[in-house]
C-alpha cells in the first residue's frame, strides 16, 4: 500500500488553529445557541461538521504516526480535553462527535 | 418550464419540495431553473452573523475583527474561509469569493445534493475546487443554499465524506459530483 506523504508543519499548525478556533468556541456558542437564527446555527453546524471530520482525523492521523512537535501535540490533547467537557452539550444539541480518539498524554 | 416564482415560492423551491415529497428524479430543465435561482441567492443582505473564533483577529475595513463582532454574513464566511484560513488562494477579494460560489452553482458538472439539515430542506452544490484551492484548501468546494431563507448558509472547502452529518438527512443527489 503506498504510504501518505507526511503533511508539513505549516499545514499541522494550520489545521490545529481552524480546530481551536471553533472548538474554543464552543462555551459561548452553546450559551447563545438558543437565540441564534436558524441560518446562522447551520452556518455554526456546517463548519462543525468539516472541522470534526476531515480537520481533526489528518491531525490525528498526524499524531498517530508521530508526526506532531510537542507543542503541536500538547495543543491537541487541549482541543481533546474542551471536546471531552462539552460532550453532553454537543449531544443535546446534535452536533457531531469527534470520529476518532484524540491522545489524552 | 417557467422560470421564477409560483404562487409567491420561487418556481425552484417548490420543485424540489415536490421532489422531496414524492421522490420523483428531477428534470434537466427543471436542474438548471435550482441552479439559477441558487446562484442569484447570495449570502442573507440584511442578516449579522457573529464573526466567533474562526474570524477573529483579522483585518476588515482598517480594524482588527473581535469574535463577539456581528458583521453581514458575506462578509463573516469571507474572513473565515478566505482571510482568517486560506482555503480560496492568496489575494482573494470578497467578490472573487462569492463570483466563484455563483460559477460552482451555475457549473452544470457540479454535483447537486437535495437534503435536509436540523429539519430544513437545503441544497448542496458540490464542484471540484482545482484551482481555487488555497493553501488550507479542500478538495471540493460546497455552497449550502437553504429553502427556508432563500439563501446560502456558507460556501467552504471540504472532503466529500464532510458532507454527512448527524443533522443531515440524504433525500437524493439531484447530480452526482464527478
Amino acid at each position: 500500500m503506498a504510504e501518505t506523504a507526511p503533511i508539513s508543519d505549516r499545514r499541522l499548525d494550520s489545521l490545529l488553529g481552524a480546530i481551536e478556533d471553533i472548538v474554543f468556541d464552543l462555551p459561548e456558542v452553546i450559551g447563545e445557541w438558543e437565540t441564534l437564527s436558524d441560518a446562522e446555527q447551520v452556518s455554526w453546524s456546517l463548519d462543525w461538521d468539516a472541522t470534526m471530520g476531515s480537520r481533526l482525523r489528518e491531525v490525528v492521523s498526524s499524531a498517530r504516526r508521530g508526526r506532531l512537535n510537542p507543542e503541536q501535540r500538547r495543543r491537541l490533547i487541549a482541543v481533546g480535553r474542551a471536546l471531552d467537557a462539552a460532550r453532553s452539550n454537543l449531544e443535546r444539541l446534535g452536533l457531531a462527535l469527534p470520529s476518532v480518539t484524540l491522545p489524552t498524554r | 418550464m417557467e422560470s421564477g416564482r409560483t404562487g409567491g415560492e420561487p418556481t425552484a423551491h417548490r420543485i424540489l419540495r415536490e421532489i422531496a415529497r414524492a421522490g420523483r428524479r428531477i428534470t434537466a430543465a427543471e436542474l438548471a431553473e435550482v441552479r439559477r435561482q441558487a446562484a442569484s441567492a447570495g449570502f442573507p443582505p440584511n442578516a449579522l452573523e457573529r464573526a466567533g473564533g474562526r474570524a477573529a483577529g483579522v483585518t476588515w475595513q482598517g480594524r482588527q475583527v473581535s469574535a463577539s463582532d456581528r458583521l453581514p454574513p458575506a462578509v463573516v464566511h469571507y474572513l473565515r474561509h478566505v482571510v482568517k484560513r486560506p482555503e480560496w488562494p492568496a489575494g482573494t477579494s470578497l467578490a472573487g469569493y462569492i463570483s466563484s460560489i455563483e460559477r460552482v452553482v451555475l457549473d452544470p458538472s457540479c454535483g447537486v445534493l437535495l437534503s435536509t439539515y436540523q429539519g430544513e430542506l437545503q441544497v448542496s452544490f458540490v464542484g471540484r475546487a482545482g484551482i481555487l484551492r488555497g493553501p488550507d484548501g479542500q478538495p471540493w468546494i460546497v455552497v449550502e443554499y437553504r429553502l427556508a431563507t432563500g439563501h446560502w448558509v456558507t460556501a467552504h472547502q471540504i472532503t466529500l465524506r464532510d458532507i454527512l452529518s448527524p443533522k443531515r438527512v440524504i433525500i437524493q443527489w439531484l447530480r452526482r459530483p464527478r
